[in-house]
């Protein structure tokens, strides 16, 4: 086996899917299904819900964007032809091999599936999304949503999305690997 | 005690929820807060707008940033502190027994960004840092650093990583460094898993006040407990006399996920005899034809939930075997039976001897102990081990007490009165605390005060006095502690009189009656106190003679009535005094007990120690 931690992309998912969708958004998520449950009472952050924090989807979906469409590209053991001892290879053994260990990679760690499922997940979210924009339309104060089980199944069914889509970001290998 | 009071208290070190800021809260630990449903107490956010009210919360916490500065904004350096993190865990943990329960469990983080707060890190997350690439290494996770520390230092404090990283990153170093299991923040039953949490791994006193205390010793004990009881095996509970191995049994039943709604019945293995045992146990088994009817006996009473054996190592050899039937088949044979009938019981078991070397002398049948404790020890600390737990042991028993004595004034316990309790070793333990409390509460019920000289403890124990013993004259050499009664028997055996001095020879012989009559009905009621046990109805105490009796006598095969007999006689040693000493509640209690079980009989010219019949 042969590691090489590619910092750029291992960073770039974990300023998404740690920093901000698993630590910062799905709490948020959690702590309004209990708000609207009737478990806990926060004034500000049922003013704030709506504008200021279910809305970040619509900036971090960007990031996750940029995920998808990097990852082929940033974390397949070709970019190995590039570094020594490799990167010294003629042009051409540099062009077979490449192509090689790329479609290789591709087949052994399904990456296009992978690929495949974390973009379904994303439609299933945005759909989820729209969905509590129009339910939050006539009222994006959350406190009015208390006890209103059709919204509440709404944000449980996108949090439970977000989980979905955690998870698989999570499948996605951390190091370019030959093996 | 209220259950109110000790809420849990977490410990939660993690660099995102830790920070704070000068001038508004914490939205994301808010925000965890309002997921996990746990009440912050971390006193940083005063006067920082709008507060969040959990209207339930599972448990307290105080976050911690592990780092330095807990305040950061953009040019600040942010650096791990090792130092302070221990310092903090140190405070809550070393700290907090006289002042109210200290951490109960840590929640710790794995990944802890460090370096420049950045315009675009702080832009991202406020009065974060950008991060180096070591710190999203999980090979030198700060939080790991962290537990390997916790770890060495404090091995007994329960530790779960928090963290929002991939469990099986980090599954294999976390065991080996002392965690206790993992909970992810991304987790859909997220209040459910950390109630679960707590209830498996955190320091929590018990929450019906039944058990009183927060010592380290005794919720060490709760959480063994708690762990036993959700399985099926059977228990053993090991512990001094007095130290509360029945109200432990109980405890593990009402923990019991299935157990609890089954019955809970309670046997002295002591007072089984060899005739018996069989039906008391088993039961009796209908027979038509001879009109017997059938009766069930306590295993099968008990059958769904628990049976609770006090004092095993005292169970005779027979009924040993009988018990191993029953644990290896699963089943009771009533006595005059031919078909089993199946039960479903799990035995609770209690022994305050060392019942391991009663094992390898054979004196217990080992292949009995195993299947006993097959779920588990649980070792109960003594009350001198804990005596942290004391003043609200006192204050739960002296409000007993007042309960229990019609008119009697609610009293405050003064902090000398406590001190003398202190300097107590309690080789009696909670029972022996507990007489103690609600002799002081009898005695003096029209006070509102719980004084020094309330308290009557034998002086001689206490550590720091060494004043004489009762019955002995100050001047006299004294013996050690462990030897105050053998001083007293050999300074009766050796006592020679003067031949040549009448005077002390004359008119003594009532006098030397009466004395050694009151002395050995001290020495009864001493042992009566120690052996009796709280019931529902008997908050007290109820006097027990067969066990005092055995004690004194140091034969654990004495039969009731025998025990009987021997409490008429002492209390008969000098019948011109025994209407003084039955005035005495307890003795008077054990002495009518003993008539009930062996009934005067009439001789002629002698006199009963009531002044009636002759024993």
């Amino acid at each position: 086996v042969l590691d090489v931690v590619i910092p750029k992309w291992q960073k770039k998912r974990s300023a998404f899917n740690h920093d901000w969708l698993k630590n910062q958004y799905m709490p948020a998520l959690a702590k309004c299904i209990n708000l609207i449950d009737g478990k806990i009472e926060d004034r500000e952050f049922e003013w704030n819900f709506y504008f200021h924090v279910l809305q970040q989807w619509e900036h971090h979906e960007v990031e996750l964007l940029s995920l998808l469409k990097d990852f082929e590209l940033e974390m397949t053991p070709r970019v190995l032809l590039s570094i020594p001892p490799l990167s010294r290879a003629d042009a051409e053994t540099k062009g077979w091999l490449g192509n090689l260990i790329h479609e290789l990679w591709l087949a052994r760690y399904g990456v296009r599936d992978l690929l495949a499922e974390t973009s379904k997940h994303h439609s299933d979210l945005n759909t989820k999304y729209s969905q509590l924009k129009v339910a939050f339309h006539k009222s994006p104060d959350l406190r009015d949503a208390i006890g209103n089980s059709v919204v509440r199944d709404l944000i449980v069914r996108f949090r439970n999305g977000c989980l979905a889509l955690a998870k698989t970001i999570e499948k996605f290998p951390s190091t370019v690997r030959v093996t | 005690v209220s259950p109110d009071i000790f809420l849990p208290r977490l410990l939660i070190i993690d660099d995102l929820f830790g920070r704070a800021h000068h001038d508004r809260r914490n939205e994301e630990r808010a925000n965890l807060c309002g997921q996990f449903m746990i009440e912050d107490v971390t006193g940083d956010e005063a006067n920082k707008g709008h507060t969040q009210k959990i209207k339930h919360p599972l448990a307290q916490a105080v976050f911690c940033r592990g780092q330095k500065p807990i305040r950061s904004k953009v040019g600040d350096i942010v650096e791990n502190d090792l130092e302070g993190t221990l310092t903090l865990i140190r405070e809550g943990w070393c700290g907090h027994d006289q002042a109210g329960p200290g951490w109960s469990m840590i929640l710790l983080d794995l990944c802890f960004y460090t370096g420049l707060v950045t315009e675009a890190s702080n832009r991202k997350t406020l009065g974060m840092p950008e991060g180096r690439d070591r710190d999203a290494d999980p090979q030198s996770y700060f939080g790991l650093e962290i537990l390997r520390a916790i770890h060495y230092e404090y091995p007994e404090l329960p530790v779960i990583i928090l963290s929002s990283k991939p469990r099986g990153e980090v599954s294999r170093e976390f065991s080996y460094s002392g965690a206790l299991g993992f909970l992810a923040r991304e987790a859909e039953n997220s209040p459910e898993l950390l109630r679960e949490y707590i209830w498996r791994h955190a320091l929590i006193p018990d929450e019906t006040g039944q058990v009183v205390g927060y010592s380290k010793a005794l919720l060490l004990a709760l959480r063994a407990a708690r762990r036993a009881a959700s399985g099926h095996s059977n228990i053993l509970i090991r512990g001094e006399r007095g130290a509360g191995k029945e109200l432990m049994a109980r405890y593990i039943h009402q923990h019991g996920v299935e157990r609890s709604k089954g019955p809970f019945v309670t046997v002295n293995s002591a007072a089984l005899s060899a005739s018996l045992y069989a039906s008391e146990l088993f039961g009796i088994g209908s027979r038509v034809a001879s009109g017997v009817e059938g009766r069930k006996g306590l295993i099968e009473a008990a059958d769904g939930g628990d049976i609770f054996f006090d004092e095993i190592g005292d169970m005779l050899p027979e009924t040993q075997s009988g018990i191993l039937r029953v644990l290896e088949h699963r089943e009771v044979m009533p006595v005059g039976s031919k078909s089993p009938r199946p039960v479903d019981v799990r035995f609770i078991s209690a022994t305050n001897i060392d019942i391991e070397s009663r094992a390898a002398t054979e004196s217990f049948r080992s292949d009995l102990l195993d299947r006993l404790r097959e779920g588990g020890t649980i070792v109960l600390p003594p009350l001198k081990e804990r005596k942290e737990d004391i003043p609200p042991l006192v204050e739960r028993f002296v409000r007993e007490a007042e309960g229990m004595t019609p008119s009697a004034q609610r009293r405050q316990i003064e902090p000398e009165a406590l001190e003398k309790i202190l300097t107590y070793g309690w080789p009696g333990n909670i029972r022996e605390l507990r007489s103690c409390v609600f002799r002081a509460v009898n005695h003096q019920p029209d006070v509102e005060y719980l004084v020094p000289h309330h308290i009557q403890i034998p002086s001689a124990r206490t550590e720091n006095d060494a004043t004489v013993s009762a019955g002995l004259k100050r001047g006299t050499p004294q013996p050690d502690e462990s030897k105050d009664i053998e001083a007293l028997i050999n300074a009766l055996d050796n006592f020679t009189f003067d031949a040549g001095r009448p005077d002390q020879l004359a008119s003594k012989l009532p006098r030397i009656r009466e004395a050694f009559a009151r002395l050995l009905a001290r020495y009864l009621k001493a042992t009566l106190d120690v052996t009796s046990k709280p019931t529902p109805e008997h908050p007290a105490g109820k006097i027990l003679i067969h066990p005092a009796v055995k004690l004194m006598e140091g034969d654990s095969d004495i039969s009731a009535s025998k025990a009987a007999d021997v409490i008429k006689r002492i209390l008969g040693t000098y019948p011109e005094a025994v209407a003084q000493i039955l005035e005495d509640p307890v003795l008077r209690e054990a002495y009518e007990t003993a008539l009930r079980l062996r009934p005067r009989q009439q001789k002629v010219g002698k006199k009963s120690p009531d002044g009636g019949a002759a024993v």
